[in-house]
């Protein structure tokens, strides 16, 4: 079955989703648990195109066609994985910030998050500080990932982490800033727990800051 | 004697220093597709307040002028939604303006037509361009369109599929940028019969942390159709000016293979931009046209540090010609009134003119 889960990985990295969905069906009928077929098939191909990513050899329409063929295994897991009650590595609300209708940077750090098994609740684009406290409220996540792509609408950030602290839930959460303008100086300026410049180092921060750290 | 605005661009791009460089600032909040220079916003507003009056305005002479056809852009002056000449309808009540319809749904061009160019370039527009381009007498005018070759595919297709096309239906893609290269050359040689110094080509190849499609893809599906529209240009008699605001430098050395004269831009806090690495490296064989800091020194430095860094600008990007200075960004609406201030007064010191 090793043979199957590699294979799985190797037709994510290739962007074949067909493949990913039959791949993964034949994992989990030859016996293999779905955390197995998740982790040893899917994680496994998601972190191979983050670490190319990262280095340059593959590029974002690879990311893109990578993501949606580990969703193709996805869909078909996460019903098992609900059923199974496996925990997954976190659990992530991520949003563009209020004002900002940047959409392509945030979707991607959240196929990365995905593909680095977590689970992620996407509010979309022009997301405002209350709809973040919402979220954190009803969702209860590990993380609270924010994305602005313009320096106009980086203010929004601010006030959502002030929101969040207002709400008395700041303190159940990491947050994790990124987009264009956005630096390291200016996440610690506003008291966000992390920063990272693309979505394979935000995959990378978020395992890190639920302390499952690290490229494996 | 005297250079005029136009004369000192024209110097600039041939590598000839000049008695100071030429600069453009720009005031608007995002880039638009309306004729430049129409001040009026948030952060002009402030500095008529500053100052006591708008007669600031007057100094301020953008040695580059730039005349757009906006027939072929965004429409965002009425409504949430605008639907384009293409058929992509967009959301505009925000910036950027937000592609929520593709005009292509599918990976097909079965059924889908380009719009006919005589409905953009009429006997009305064509007088109402000569018109505004009389207007920039002794400035440097170049004509343009928003959305170039790349770009024209994604909104047509949306961004997310576009970017999937180029590595999972590569045929389609092909066939789809290959009929959206024959649709802009023909935009490009009616833009060629106007009296202009250039022609303002918009492509964002790069992203913030590199070439978007990546170096290779790139080199295959872009530069040989840039090389020929270049060549169109050239062969006018007339310049090939592109923007380009996020990292480009991977690609840097088939920019310039291929001919562009000048790069538009030249955002600092993009992956290997800074300016002077460029200027060092490339500076020798293309203009830049911009390299202060939108993202970072103009909204969040300090005055000081402003004045300090556009002296830098001028007299190392300056140095041999081949620099045209400018703000990597229009001033956006946060950027602090003093700050502001000093990208204004700075520009206009350098060029010798008593301020205020």
């Amino acid at each position: 079955m090793a043979d199957v889960l590699s294979q799985l990985a190797v037709r994510l990295y290739a962007g074949d989703a067909k493949a990913v969905a039959q791949l993964t069906l034949a994992a989990l009928d030859g016996g293999l648990a779905p955390s197995e077929v998740l982790d040893g098939g899917l994680v496994t191909g998601m972190d191979r195109i983050g670490v190319d990513f990262r280095n340059g050899v593959v590029f974002v329409p690879e990311v893109l066609v990578a993501a949606r063929a580990m969703h193709a295994g996805l869909d078909i897991l996460r019903p098992l994985l609900a059923q199974a009650d496996v925990a997954p590595t976190g659990k992530v609300v991520l949003g563009t910030v209020v004002g900002d209708l940047h959409d392509i940077g945030k979707k991607l750090v959240g196929m990365m998050l995905e593909g680095a098994g977590f689970n992620v609740v996407d509010l979309g684009i022009d997301t405002p500080p209350e709809r973040f406290v919402e979220a954190v409220k009803n969702e209860n996540p590990d993380l609270v990932g924010m994305s602005a792509l313009l320096t106009t609408t980086m203010p929004g950030m601010k006030r959502t982490i002030d929101a969040l602290a207002r709400a008395g839930v700041r303190g159940s959460v990491k947050i994790m800033v990124g987009g264009a303008p956005v630096t390291q100086g200016f996440a610690e300026k506003i008291g966000a727990d992390g920063y990272a410049p693309d979505a394979a180092a935000a995959a990378e921060l978020a395992r890190s800051l639920v302390g499952k750290g690290g490229w494996r | 004697m005297r250079l005029t605005p136009r004369e000192r661009v024209i110097a600039q791009i041939r590598h000839q220093e000049t008695d100071y460089l030429p600069y453009t600032i720009r005031f608007r909040g995002d880039e638009g597709e309306q004729l430049d220079d129409c001040y009026g916003t948030d952060v002009a507003d402030r500095l008529d307040a500053y100052y006591g009056s708008p007669a600031w305005q007057a100094l301020v002479d953008n040695a580059i002028q730039r005349v757009l056809v906006p027939k072929l852009g965004v429409d965002a002056s009425c409504g949430s939604f605008y639907t384009d000449l293409y058929g992509s309808t967009w959301r505009v009540d925000l910036r950027p303006y937000q592609l929520v319809e593709p005009a292509i749904k599918t990976p097909s061009l079965a059924g889908f037509t380009f719009p006919e160019l005589d409905s953009v370039f009429t006997a009305d527009w064509k007088e109402e361009t000569l018109q505004a381009i009389d207007q920039q007498r002794d400035h440097f005018v170049v004509i343009g369109f928003g959305f170039g070759l790349w770009e024209r595919t994604w909104t047509l297709r949306g961004f997310e599929a576009a970017l999937m096309d180029t590595a999972a239906e590569p045929d389609f893609f092909e066939e789809l940028i290959e009929r959206v290269a024959h649709h802009q050359t023909g935009i490009v040689e009616r833009l060629l019969e106007l009296p202009v110094d250039g022609i303002m080509f918009s492509d964002d190849w790069g992203y913030q942390r590199g070439v978007l499609l990546g170096p290779e893809r790139w080199r295959r599906v872009l530069k040989p159709r840039f090389a020929q529209m270049y060549a169109l240009v050239h062969e006018a008699g007339k310049y090939a000016l592109s923007h380009c605001c996020g990292s480009v430098a991977d690609i840097m050395p088939d920019i310039i293979e291929i001919g562009l004269d000048v790069l538009e831009s030249v955002q600092p806090e993009a992956e290997k931009m800074d300016p002077y690495e460029l200027k060092r490296r490339f500076g020798s064989q293309i203009t830049f046209w911009g390299g202060l800091g939108s993202q970072s020194i103009i909204p969040f430095g300090r005055p000081d540090e402003i004045r300090a860094e556009v002296s830098r600008l001028c007299r190392e990007m300056g140095k041999g010609g081949g620099y045209v200075l400018s703000p990597a960004k229009p001033l956006q609406p946060e950027t602090p009134t003093e700050n502001a201030a000093a990208v204004v007064e700075s520009f206009l010191q350098q060029a010798g003119v008593a301020f205020p």
